[in-house]
């Protein structure tokens, strides 16, 4: 999966199972400022097991590497480059 | 007694003392004293009577806290109400509850009063629905949290202000809460409130709200607000272990885990971090915080602890359950003080809801020769993802809505970061049918809060049932841990 596809699957993801509709946000929306609660994460990274195969390690989650989508989307892509 | 006059004796006592810290703004415990009188005068003015049932249906917050207090001091009875729920959830709680009004942080329009906490300049919006209505119920209600479900589940948990004192001066006789402790608050208090903040404030102790999620932002805010004491799910823990920093908790004296299972990799890399223990606690709402392995969480990190002084812990049923880890295993009872009154909707009394003065509490489980409880498996079916409790008929009831769905099986499926995660077996009518897993949690998440709605969704032709009565037989997997 190309890094655009990542990108966009998490976007996806995002504006159907986690944010309410009238909340607009794109690849670089800090997810935390638009209301990302700690329930919402979990199922992000649950969301990324399963459809991308890959366990993000703790110390991993955090603001830096998951802030936006964008950033979440360049961790998934690196963990694959090294896997 | 009200529970309100304890908030009243702590601001008389600790007047400067901050009661709540959220980012910059300290709510002393005599502001936090006036702005609860000030709120009790508003929702008096809008109607708010002795008896009456209240929803609120409010995010963490200091203003969360002063309504709460502010409704017990009208001697209303509060009704939580998950911020996370849509319409139909809330209008189901609000017509099976019979609800007077209902206080909503967000909700405005035709119908709503404008209230606003002072201090803190919250707004808040208030709606009557059923003014007429009064529990006369002969017990002195503070609190009845609805706890979902479809026909036939019990709704309502009933919890009288002497209940909750009962419980919360238990509990203190293990945490030893004091005016020095600042408590770092992370869970949501539509789900956590009558053991721990009312516990906290009744001791005069910080409630400190996180800030964030990431563990930089929380230890920050450990260190910054000189916090004694953190009270969180694994998740956090699990970050917090993680942490790459070189910050530490010097002042923190305990850390309790709750809200589901800790995985004991979490407790072991905790400790490692910040050479300090990590304690998991197990609570339930009808019966309040009961153990809490504070001596030994380094050396029996998978036990919920020993129960605590003014409790008793019995296994039932043992021929029935194989033995697990050495221990034998049963349904796990307990017996004491500040148990819940009873049912709401349909209405059972404690005497009926108890086994002879025990409560039954779903779980299986063993203790070992310490008396040290190991929990093991669930015998209902509530899923505990990630500490929100969700019970399978419900969202099956959602999914059997839809016009394509003939049948459907929820169960909780193991998860290693959420304990469980909400699973379905659904059965279309036509296999040709034009919807996916996608559509039917579309589907779903327009009537139910987001963390019920499945996160699995499997299509199959049949769902398994018993030959003798035709119940659902829900799939099995592991713990889920209370």
């Amino acid at each position: 999966m190309e890094y655009d596809d990542i990108e966009a699957a998490l976007l996806a993801f995002l504006k159907n199972d986690i944010f309410d509709p009238r909340v607009e946000i794109n690849a670089d929306t800090n997810l935390i400022a638009a209301g990302l609660d700690s329930l919402s994460l979990l199922r992000i990274l649950v969301f990324i097991e399963d459809n991308f195969s890959l366990r993000i390690p703790e110390v991993e989650i955090n603001e830096e590497r998951m802030c936006s989508v964008k950033n979440m989307a360049g961790l998934i892509d690196e963990l694959w480059q090294n896997t | 007694m009200n529970l309100y006059a304890l908030l009243k004796d702590a601001g008389l006592r600790y007047g400067e003392n901050p009661a709540v810290i959220d980012k910059d703004t300290v709510v002393s415990y005599r502001d936090l004293d006036a702005m609860v009188c000030e709120v009790a005068d508003c929702l008096r003015d809008f109607g708010v009577l002795p008896g009456q049932l209240i929803g609120l249906c409010f995010v963490n917050s200091p203003a969360y806290i002063v309504i709460t207090y502010a409704l017990w001091k009208l001697e209303a009875v509060v009704v939580p109400i998950d911020a996370d729920f849509k319409d139909a959830e809330i209008r189901e709680v609000c017509s099976r509850m019979q609800l007077s009004a209902m206080i909503h942080h967000q909700r405005k329009g035709e119908g709503w009063h404008i209230g606003k906490c002072p201090k803190v300049e919250v707004p808040f919006y208030f709606k009557p629905l059923y003014p007429n209505v009064r529990v006369e119920s002969g017990i002195h209600m503070a609190f009845v949290r609805f706890t979902s479900g479809t026909t036939g589940a019990r709704k309502g948990v009933v919890l009288s202000h002497e209940r909750i004192y009962e419980r919360i001066c238990s509990v203190n006789k293990m945490l030893k809460i004091t005016a020095e402790d600042r408590v770092l608050w992370t869970l949501p208090m539509s789900h956590h409130f009558v053991s721990t903040i009312v516990l906290y404030l009744a001791c005069g102790a910080g409630i400190v709200l996180a800030e964030g999620i990431w563990s930089r932002s929380i230890l920050e805010t450990i260190q910054r607000r000189n916090v004694t004491l953190l009270y969180a799910s694994p998740f956090y823990y699990s970050l917090l272990a993680a942490d790459s920093s070189d910050m530490m908790m010097p002042g923190v004296r305990l850390a309790i885990s709750t809200a589901s299972g800790l995985p004991a990799w979490i407790c072991k890399n905790f400790y490692h971090r910040y050479q300090l223990p990590l304690a998991q606690a197990y609570g339930i709402i009808e019966i309040g915080l009961v153990c809490i392995n504070t001596d030994r969480p380094w050396e029996k990190p998978d036990s919920v602890g020993p129960v605590l002084p003014d409790y008793q812990l019995g296994t039932r049923n043992t021929q029935a359950y194989p033995d697990t880890a050495g221990m034998t295993c049963g349904e796990v009872f307990f017996r004491g003080p500040g148990f819940f009154n009873g049912y709401f909707d349909p209405w059972i009394d404690e005497q009926y809801a108890l086994v002879d003065g025990w409560f039954e509490t779903g779980d299986i489980g063993g203790l070992d020769a310490d008396g040290y409880l190991y929990l093991h498996a669930r015998k209902n079916h509530v899923i505990n993802t990630a500490g929100m409790k969700v019970f399978p008929r419900e969202v099956e009831a959602e999914l059997n809505r839809h016009p394509e769905v003939a049948e459907s099986c929820v169960y909780g499926r193991d998860n290693q970061r959420l304990g469980q995660i909400v699973a379905a077996r659904v059965v279309l009518h036509h296999k040709d049918a034009e919807i996916d897993s996608g559509g039917l949690k579309a589907f779903c998440r327009q009537s139910l809060a987001t963390y019920k709605v499945p996160e699995k969704i499997d299509f199959t032709d049949h769902i398994e049932k018993t030959a003798a009565t035709g119940k659902i037989v829900r799939p099995q997997q592991g713990s889920g841990k209370w």
